[in-house]
């Protein structure tokens, strides 16, 4: 288990295996460097990660580790940088939990889950990269949205060309403007004077919406349940115009009749497709080792020093800012819940979208709720697990339980098998003081559909460390598989051995096999 | 597909691969000059239409060998005709719009009871067309050899069944209402399919079939398939039945008093729209506003500059119908 880390001197550390980092240890191990990634838990993914229900709920009960001001200013001095001993429940702080144990229960579910495009960043990066190879996707099969009171209700949102044809919640002349402004938006060439000339004099995108004649309703529909924005005044229209044609381009592109993506097996492959990446490039990886102190000499950054002892020399330390002692309490929370039900939300459709906007009662946050079915490999059969999220970090609990008991109705509680309202904590702020040049906090990125912010993280961090290297450049002597074969709803080949190559919480690989697999590099 | 571009450039292997077929085929031409119908022709006659499927000369030759394994054991006649399905479906899954291959597999299922196989293993054939019809359908919800296909067969096993014809087209006009097939096999089906029992019921069917096309027409107003259904629908929707023509419903000027006011009331918010422009003209005609509808024909040749002899010819037949 504590086998140590016997590589000698390592170009690059990389520690915590979340999103950002493991993509950007996938685009340096790309350059030919020498990587080291550690992570401290025992799954991949950090804030990402896939996990079973009730060690999530096990794990939040252990103390935090949150720092105080104290450790902050032990922590730092010219020779050294120790990190703060935070953890997974650092993150973590359930409120309210539903049900109790039950064996008959298992599901694997995400911290920090997240639907992505068809035709987003994340797909892309995949498809560019090559890590499309280690990880599969269902299409959401429905889209609801919460329109309160008037016109009645949770409807079903009509998507699709075909939807909006048979949709009974727009009339037949709403359909026309839908579809014109839909066309407009996503079609230049059909753009006539007149209308260009509205779009100049539109200051932001709700006006552009009134000055096409949308009425309230066709509004509220484009702005939360197509663009995901809360507020259609608070963009531009060209931004609100890409929104829109990231999310029809989306529809588009592989048939499944609907914009978004949920990862099969949950979030955490994705993690786990980059550190494969960056694996086969001969990265080092190891798990459950945590860098207890950054060493530094004249100001830089020259080493680390494992929890396990070992002393290794470095030129650059990536580390997830959850590790920065300059850190105190959080910064951000998210409030989510996460639960386990044994009926589909919504009778016959098994992955469901619905948003509820912040306008329907009293919520200061809009909130999105999920479900998703055992196709995604997450649960037993007829079990389904529920996700919501407040969208605004000024959301609250009681949004959370508000927008259950729109879904689920006021009895929500006794609905729920077994779940968990919880308060994620989030290190998103960038600025925070001086640090070597050579050591980099990567941040938690705020809540969003797909993972734009995430990958430009990384992508700024790769070029202003690396400028003379390419991000992602093509393979050489590679040809790429285009796999446009595939059956409508697996948006990518199927990865069958997936229990082979990456380490799953079901089965964790203990250190050895990890270190002998990224033994032998394959460049590519 | 439609708008799904085949390859442009022909790779070293699908060179190879076609020589040696187009060999295999001349080798097999040969068999059917000197009319061997032996096992080893037989072989060599199905490698080459499993991979050329539109070559009709030489499924001619397979209902030649098939036709001499008349008096066979029924066991090896059933089992022949089925891996002969087999064959087909293989075939048409390559190249999903082969004339001779829809038409083999026609003449094998018409063809059975002559060969005498038993009418349970027949009835179990039929059953499978439609699985096959479905399942072309759901790789291409247009390939019209499909529907035609639905049709013949169902003509053959003596099993017209309209009403589910009508129900099938329904769903396929949800999934994409630009499914011309769709809608025309609902025209043919419709009047047969939906069991009218009074006036009321037929005023509420043709209510929902003006919704359904209405719903069309706002969602896509350039589709021409629904506006097509639509002109029919208009026409009272005929059809023919036992030698004649007759109306499935009695189209009364109120009705097309409203229609045209429908359809001004696209216009407006869409006033380019060609197909609208011309129904408004068709409407007119009907209620015998010609001059009006002479302004209209006017406003396409406008902004429809490419059918402008189109548009003359119809100005000039003004007694004619649209």
């Amino acid at each position: 288990m504590d086998a140590a880390i016997d590589i000698g001197d390592v170009d690059v550390v990389i520690v915590g295996t979340g999103i950002s980092e493991s993509i950007l240890a996938a685009a340096i191990a790309r350059t030919g460097r020498q990587v080291l990634h550690l992570e401290k838990g025992s799954t991949y993914g950090d804030s990402w990660t896939t996990i079973d229900l009730e060690e999530l709920i096990r794990t939040s009960e252990i103390p935090n580790g949150l720092a105080t001001e104290n450790d902050t200013w032990e922590s730092i001095n010219s020779e050294r940088i120790k990190l703060a001993n935070r953890s997974l429940q650092s993150r973590i702080e359930v409120v309210a939990n539903f049900g109790s144990v039950d064996d008959a229960i298992k599901a694997s579910v995400d911290i920090t889950p997240r639907p992505l495009f068809c035709n987003g960043t994340m797909v892309n990066l995949l498809v560019k990269s090559g890590g499309g190879d280690y990880v599969d996707f269902k299409a959401l099969n429905a889209s609801f949205l919460d329109f309160g009171d008037t016109p009645g209700g949770i409807q079903r949102v009509p998507q699709s060309r075909s939807e909006v044809f048979q949709s009974r919640l727009i009339s037949a002349p709403e359909k026309r403007l839908l579809m014109r402004f839909v066309k407009i938006c996503t079609d230049e060439d059909t753009t006539t004077d007149e209308q260009r000339e509205k779009q100049m004099s539109s200051s932001n995108f709700d006006e552009y919406m009134e000055a096409m004649l949308l009425n309230e309703k066709l509004r509220t529909l484009i702005s939360n349940a197509l663009i995901f924005v809360e507020d259609p005044k608070s963009i531009s229209v060209q931004h609100g115009r890409d929104l829109l044609q990231l999310y029809f381009s989306s529809l588009a592109r592989y048939g499944t009749g609907n914009a978004l993506l949920l990862t099969n097996y949950g979030g955490s492959e994705l993690s786990q497709a980059f550190c494969r990446i960056s694996a086969v490039n001969g990265s080092i990886y190891v798990l459950r080792r945590a860098v207890e102190e950054i060493l530094l000499e004249d100001g830089a950054v020259s080493g680390i020093l494992t929890t396990a002892g070992d002393r290794l020399n470095t030129r650059h330390v990536f580390a997830s800012s959850m590790f920065d002692p300059g850190r105190l309490g959080e910064e951000d929370v998210v409030w989510r819940f996460v639960g386990v039900l044994q009926r589909a939300i919504l009778d016959g459709h098994s992955r469901t979208l619905v948003i509820v906007p912040k306008g329907v009662g009293s919520r200061t946050s809009t909130v999105r709720v999920w479900q998703v079915d055992s196709s995604l490999g997450v649960c037993g059969d007829g079990y389904f697990v529920l996700y919501a999220e407040c969208v605004d970090g000024s959301g609250t609990e009681e949004d959370i339980r508000s927008a259950l008991a729109r879904v689920l109705g006021e009895s929500y509680s006794e609905k729920i098998s077994r779940g968990i309202i919880f308060k994620q904590r989030m290190w998103t702020r960038k600025e925070h003081g001086s640090r070597p040049s050579n050591l980099e906090w990567i941040h938690d990125v705020p809540v969003e559909i797909d993972f734009t912010g995430a990958i430009e993280q990384a992508e700024a961090l790769f070029r202003s460390n690396f400028p003379d290297e390419g991000w992602f450049p093509e393979p050489v002597n590679v040809v790429p598989e285009v796999s446009e074969s595939s059956e409508p709803g697996d948006a990518n080949a199927s990865y069958d051995q997936r229990h082979d190559a990456s380490p799953t919480e079901e089965e964790p690989v203990d250190d050895k096999e990890v270190l002998a697999r990224s033994g032998s590099p394959q460049t590519t | 597909m439609h708008g799904i571009m085949y390859g442009t450039e022909t790779s070293s292997e699908e060179l190879s691969r076609l020589s040696s077929l187009s060999e295999l085929g001349r080798r097999a031409l040969e068999c059917k000059v000197e009319a061997d119908l032996s096992d080893e022709a037989e072989a060599l006659v199905r490698k080459v239409v499993e991979s050329n499927p539109d070559d009709y000369t030489l499924w001619n030759y397979r209902r030649e060998w098939l036709l001499s394994l008349k008096g066979e054991a029924h066991d090896r006649l059933v089992k022949v005709w089925n891996d002969e399905l087999r064959l087909t479906e293989k075939a048409l899954l390559r190249h999903p719009k082969a004339y001779a291959t829809w038409q083999h597999r026609v003449w094998l299922l018409a063809e059975a009871k002559d060969m005498e196989i038993d009418l349970a293993t027949r009835t179990g054939l039929f059953e499978k067309e439609l699985a096959l019809c479905s399942k072309m359908l759901k790789m291409d919800a247009r390939n019209f050899h499909a529907w035609a296909h639905w049709e013949r067969v169902s003509k053959i096993a003596g099993k017209h069944e309209p009403a589910r014809v009508v129900e099938y087209t329904e769903q396929q006009i949800n999934a994409d209402f630009s499914n011309y097939s769709a809608w025309h096999y609902r025209s043919v089906n419709l009047a047969e399919g939906i069991p009218i029992q009074d006036k009321t019921a037929l005023d509420q069917l043709l209510d929902e079939e003006v919704d359904r096309l209405r719903q069309a027409f706002y969602t896509d107003p350039d589709s021409q398939s629904a506006w097509f259904y639509y002109r029919w629908l208009l026409n009272g929707a005929p059809y023919y039945s036992e030698g004649k023509t007759s109306a499935l419903f009695n189209i009364k000027d109120e009705f097309l008093k409203n229609e045209l006011k429908a359809c001004q009331e696209l216009i407006d918010l869409e006033p380019f729209s060609k197909w609208a422009l011309l129904t408004k003209v068709y409407l007119l005609r009907r209620l015998g506003r010609e001059a009006e509808a002479e302004d209209t024909i006017v406003k396409l040749t406008e902004i429809d500059p490419m059918r402008l002899g189109y548009y003359r010819n119809l100005a000039s037949t003004s007694t004619r119908a649209v």
